[in-house]
């Protein structure tokens, strides 16, 4: 361990063919997230080349391909692996907190990935290979939910990235207003100066001419300011528009509140409770007649039918009924 | 003219019938729309037609948003049986038909759902309906589908001395325990009818399309495999297994990929439920409870909600 971090760090050779930094300082090391050995990249291509091959290291024999090679990131193959597995397994575990109806159910949830991804990057291969076993069976399974998160989250970074590019363009045009509203002001200020300094030259009335350019000055700077406010107005009314888009996308996505209810109330709630055999001579024949299980009879059905007759709508009050027409039998207690 | 008979308007003819005339009309209380379904009494010498009795029998007991309203019942001048129902503009056939719309998953889970929630409520206050059909089940304004014309409806019979007549239900949405006319049957018949339709709207065509009803069973056996004893145990007791040539030759079930390959946009789970619903064997088929508890329904996508759903513009 110790010696293969001392050549990691000054002369690193690659196990196959060799062949060092030391006497190649550009060769580059690629690993496969399969079974994390490093290979060179001249190796890489001479193996795998002519597609999918197995492993070069001794006693390894993954079948690897060479398209899933990639440059490591992190120096510890530890964090590599995790990082890996961690991209993984969100991709298939891709819930959002809305998607859930409680803060404890998605904890239990972010938790569950945890779990996963601790046992996929550090467990044994035996709980490695059951939990990769997991996360494939619950893509398959959630393979819609799946693609529609995905989608989804697309959606809303593009309309929130739209949304920020916006606001961005707003904030900048703002300041070059503001900016050009200063330097407006400054020149005219200065012009103010000369024409009134020319017109006491002139030999005008003095004070009528220091009231005028004060007008003036004043009339200027409300125009500015009201031609600012309407820049202002104008840019928030379109990071609106584009909010509002955003969030009816949002909404779009939203799950409706109320969970699903197939029978929508209209549910079977009679007061008997249907023991499993009953002496019926009746029942008794049921054998002598075949076509009778033929056409999808049973014992259980005709007594069932029985039982029906003998207590429906015991529990039902006629006359809250024909108050009520389609009031459930169960709902009149 | 009866009290009842002055609260209705009959504007319109819209159709009619060998045994019926519709109209549509107004309710004088609120200007809704209702339609008048008017049975020409003279029409039959013994008395009133039997679907017209079984109609007015069955709608009286049910109430629900699935099943057709039965709004009043009055007799006309002239002696005419006249039931006022809720006025639905359009049916499912009408809406299959139609190729210019699309259907999406949610659209065609939505329509089912309605189905079978309708069908339920028939089930749960045991009345079969036997004539379960695309044209059968209409549709309001506001886009609920709804069962309707229980004029082959029937209380269901628990009891094995009391034969029913398998002739029932539109050839191809008939159940194979009624093509080998049996006496004895249930709700899985309209179940079998529920998965035709079911079929039907991924498909945009009928089914199981049988010219004849002797072609029928051929029909429906080399789509889904004809039935072994151990499939469907007793069913040579039927009283048309002997008669019936379906059998001479066997057709192998199809396998899930056919099945799959035929259905192209059907889910997983929406394969798993149609193939409960068409199961030979009755007693093995899904019952409506059954079917509305599928992880199809409760799966995304979430049904369309009824405004929302394809019409006719």
């Amino acid at each position: 361990m110790a010696t293969a971090a001392i050549s990691a760090d000054n002369d690193e050779t690659c196990p196959i063919c060799r062949s060092g930094t030391y006497l190649n300082p550009n060769m580059r090391f690629l690993l496969n997230s399969e079974c994390y050995h490093k290979i060179c990249e001249q190796c890489v291509d001479r193996i795998f080349s002519t597609g999918p091959a197995p492993c070069p290291y001794k006693g390894c024999g993954k079948v690897l391909r060479r398209q899933k090679f990639k440059t490591q990131v992190f120096e510890d193959l530890g964090v590599e692996k995790e990082v890996d597995s961690r991209q993984r397994v969100m991709k298939v575990y891709n819930k959002q907190e809305s998607d859930f109806p409680s803060i404890k159910e998605y904890n239990d949830y972010l938790e569950h990935i945890e779990d996963l991804i601790f046992d996929i990057s550090n467990g044994s291969p035996k709980t490695k290979q059951k939990t990769e076993d997991e996360v494939r069976e619950y893509e398959k399974s959630h393979k819609k939910e799946i693609l529609d998160n995905t989608l989804r989250q697309r959606a809303q970074a593009q309309a929130e990235e739209q949304f920020r590019v916006q606001e961005e363009e707003r904030e900048r045009r703002l300041r070059l207003l503001s900016f050009e509203m200063q330097n407006q002001e400054r020149e005219y200020k200065r012009l103010m100066q000369q024409e009134t300094v020319a017109s006491l030259a002139s030999g005008r009335n003095s004070k009528e001419a220091l009231k005028e350019a004060a007008d003036r000055s004043k009339q200027r700077s409300e125009m500015l300011r009201q031609q600012y406010e309407l820049e202002l107005e104008k840019t928030r009314n379109a990071s609106m528009v584009a909010r509002q888009a955003h969030m009816k996308l949002e909404d779009r996505n939203q799950q409706p509140q109320t969970p699903f209810t197939p029978f929508n109330g209209d549910r079977d709630a009679y007061t008997f409770e249907q023991m499993p055999e009953y002496f019926d001579p009746l029942v008794a024949n049921f054998d002598r007649d075949p076509s009778l299980r033929a056409g999808g009879f049973s014992v259980h059905y005709v007594e069932y039918g029985a039982l029906a007759d003998a207590y429906m709508s015991l529990d039902i009050d006629i006359q809250v009924e024909k108050m009520e027409p389609g009031l459930m039998a169960q709902e009149v207690v | 003219m009866s009290v009842v008979a002055l609260k209705y308007t009959k504007e319109k003819k819209v159709g009619e019938g060998t045994y019926a005339e519709v109209f549509v009309g107004h309710n004088k209380d609120d200007e809704s729309l209702i339609a008048v379904k008017m049975i020409k009494v003279d029409k039959f010498i013994d008395g009133l037609d039997m679907s017209a009795i079984r109609e007015v029998k069955f709608l009286q007991e049910m109430h629900h948003p699935n099943v057709v309203g039965l709004l009043d019942v009055f007799v006309s001048e002239e002696g005419n049986l006249n039931l006022v129902l809720e006025f639905l503009p359009s049916d499912l056939e009408v809406i299959i038909k139609d190729k210019s719309l699309v259907f999406s998953e949610a659209d065609v889970k939505s329509w089912l759902l309605m189905i079978l929630r309708g069908v339920h409520h028939c089930h749960r206050n045991f009345i079969l309906h036997r004539d379960l059909k695309p044209s059968n089940l209409l549709i309001a304004p506001d886009g609920q589908l709804k069962v309707a014309d229980f004029g082959l409806g029937r209380s269901m019979s628990f009891l094995p001395y009391e034969k029913m007549t398998p002739t029932v239900v539109t050839r191809w949405y008939r159940a194979p325990e009624l093509l080998l006319g049996a006496r004895h049957y249930t709700g899985a018949i309209d179940i079998w009818a529920i998965g035709m339709i079911f079929a039907e709207m991924m498909l945009r065509v009928p089914y199981l399309a049988g010219q004849s009803d002797h072609e029928q069973l051929d029909i429906t056996f080399k789509a889904l495999g004809t039935p072994s004893p151990q499939q469907w145990p007793k069913m040579e007791y039927l009283p048309g297994y002997n008669k019936s040539t379906a059998f001479k030759i066997r057709h192998p079930a199809p396998t899930r990929q056919q099945m799959q390959a035929l259905f192209s946009a059907a889910s997983d789970k929406a394969l798993t439920l149609l193939c409960s619903m068409i199961c030979m064997d009755p007693l093995k088929r899904a019952t409506t409870v059954q079917a509305l508890m599928s992880p199809y329904f409760s799966d995304t996508p979430l049904p369309s909600k009824p405004n929302d759903l394809p019409k006719r513009h």
